[in-house]
């Protein structure tokens, strides 16, 4: 009971994780709060479904069309939405905020209310150090996440993209006066919060099927994670999303399924009242 | 010709002429210093002419193009370069890093080997060459003055803009910090344009100085025309 439900809060910790990495960057870059990073992550688990269910095409490629498809709305959305809003942060709020409820509804219309499922990568069980027997699916979306997550920090850490996204997340005015040109920066950086949105989408739908409202809890629970794990941190994201899927489950699992959601903010309440910028969070001076 | 020429620039604030009707124009090659006393419109100049805001009047033209009111990474690129009176590095990256940022913006084509060779090179001019992977925020103030010119540098500029850079500093570093701008601008070909509060340093190093007063040009001389001027010791001094 207890490895197992680690393993489960692994599994989607690491999901959080990439849903988070995806706020934090838009938040971090452009002071934008995308409230429809969660349709964005349904919508690449139904194009995959889509690609690879409907129209039968092998499930790697069908991942990657639907990254690159919501990727390349991402740039749409920011620039037809989010760029007229420039220097007001509510605005852009409101938008996204209707954003979402239009494509949950365009979901409702297109794809109808029953859970829909991209095919499995992979079938069977493995016996996880012969503690218990977990499902093949479970165990590549949990290392699927990782590399992902890896590449992000490689990204982030190690490419000309990343240290312009890193300078200019630090003092925009700055990287302005060396050179960054910051509104095409925007985009891609709007366009790659939402294919971490759906990186996180296609990875974890073979396991938890999409229905038009089921990126809803996703978002906001990226959105906890990114508070509690500090602004702008990408660390704070990786381990403020493990910490909340295994809390969910390990409570879910010896406490009550029921309270599966209050675990998260009782963490997130104890968190910000011991340190209220975060788990990695710097104090604004 | 001018390498950069301001035509008549007016900027107001609300109701505060910051700048009226500013002439000047620099030289390539040169180093020209800016002064005047508080308040006299100094910064706001650069921040007109650098891109940081559009003047409300009068045109900006830099290496003959006009580029008024056109946004600071835009005029970055075509070589203006700027340090500010209180530093401002990428504190959580390290010293490199910050001025690979700005050379990367200038060459978004070079491989990465260039723009690293590039970032250390500047780097080793101000001397920090031995701090490369160290994050900039445990540098010192000197250490932070020296990364903010050398990621000015980065920039690959034709024009440096220096804002203030000797305060904080003692006599001796304000000294070696002259001869390093001077030895600076002699090695790649810059032209300075410097705003300057210590006025020993600006005798020794200026070549031209612009004296703002209340937003206008109060004379253009060498510096020691300036400093005889009876017009500059009035401004100074008062009455």
């Amino acid at each position: 009971m207890l490895a197992i439900s680690v393993m489960n809060g692994l599994v989607i910790g690491v999901i959080y994780a990439l849903a988070a990495l995806g706020v934090s960057l838009v938040v971090g870059i452009m002071n934008v709060v995308n409230f429809a990073h969660g349709e964005l992550y349904i919508l690449a688990g139904y194009f995959s479904y889509l690609f690879a269910s409907a129209l039968g095409m092998n499930f790697i490629a069908a991942m990657l069309i639907a990254l690159a498809l919501v990727f390349l709305l991402g740039i749409v959305i920011e620039v037809t939405l989010i760029r007229p809003t420039y220097g007001n942060d509510m605005y852009s709020l409101i938008l996204t905020f209707i954003l979402s409820i239009v494509l949950q509804n365009a979901y409702l219309l297109i794809f109808g209310p029953y859970p829909n499922k991209p095919p499995l990568w992979v079938k069977g069980a493995a016996d996880v150090f012969g503690l218990f027997l977990y499902g093949n699916q479970r165990l590549a979306a949990l290392i699927a996440g990782v590399a992902v997550i890896a590449v992000v920090f490689f990204i982030i850490k190690k490419t000309w993209f990343g240290r312009i996204i890193r300078a200019t997340s630090q003092d925009r005015e700055m990287a302005e006066l060396n050179g960054v040109d910051t509104t095409r920066l925007n985009m891609l950086s709007f366009g790659l919060g939402c294919a971490l949105a759906a990186a996180a989408g296609v990875i974890l739908t073979p396991v938890f099927p999409v229905t038009p409202t089921a990126g809803v809890p996703v978002a906001l629970t990226a959105f906890v994670v990114v508070v509690l794990g500090g602004m702008g941190s990408m660390w704070g994201c990786v381990v403020g999303g493990l910490l909340l899927g295994l809390v969910e489950n390990l409570g879910a699992a010896f406490i009550s399924t029921g309270y599966k959601n209050v675990f998260g903010f009782i963490i997130l309440i104890l968190v910000l009242l011991i340190r209220p910028s975060g788990l990695f969070g710097r104090a604004k001076v | 010709m001018a390498l950069l020429e301001g035509r008549k620039i007016s900027k107001s604030f609300g109701g505060v002429q910051a700048l009226s009707q500013v002439d000047f124009a620099v030289d390539p090659g040169t180093i020209v210093a800016l002064i005047g006393p508080n308040g006299a419109g100094k910064t706001t100049l650069f921040n007109a002419v650098a891109g940081a805001f559009k003047p409300s009047s009068g045109r900006v033209v830099f290496d003959g193009r006009d580029i008024t009111g056109q946004p600071a990474d835009t005029v970055c690129r075509l070589g203006m370069a700027r340090t500010f009176q209180v530093t401002r590095p990428f504190a959580a990256m390290t010293c490199l890093e910050n001025i690979m940022v700005a050379a990367i913006n200038r060459y978004p084509q070079k491989p990465r080997s260039f723009i690293e060779g590039f970032a250390r090179e500047k780097l080793s001019l101000v001397g920090l060459a031995d701090m490369e992977r160290l994050e900039a925020r445990h540098l010192n103030v000197v250490q932070k003055k020296r990364l903010e010119m050398a990621r000015a540098l980065g920039t690959d500029p034709k024009l440096l803009m220096l804002d203030e850079v000797l305060g904080g500093l003692n006599t001796q570093e304000i000294h070696q910090a002259v001869e390093f701008i001077r030895n600076l601008r002699d090695k790649l070909k810059l032209t300075v344009l410097w705003i300057e509060h210590v006025m020993g340093a600006v005798m020794q190093a200026a070549e031209r100085v612009i004296v703002l007063d209340q937003g206008k040009v109060l004379m253009v001389g060498t510096p020691h025309e300036v400093v005889n001027d009876p017009r500059v010791i009035q401004a100074y001094l008062g009455e």
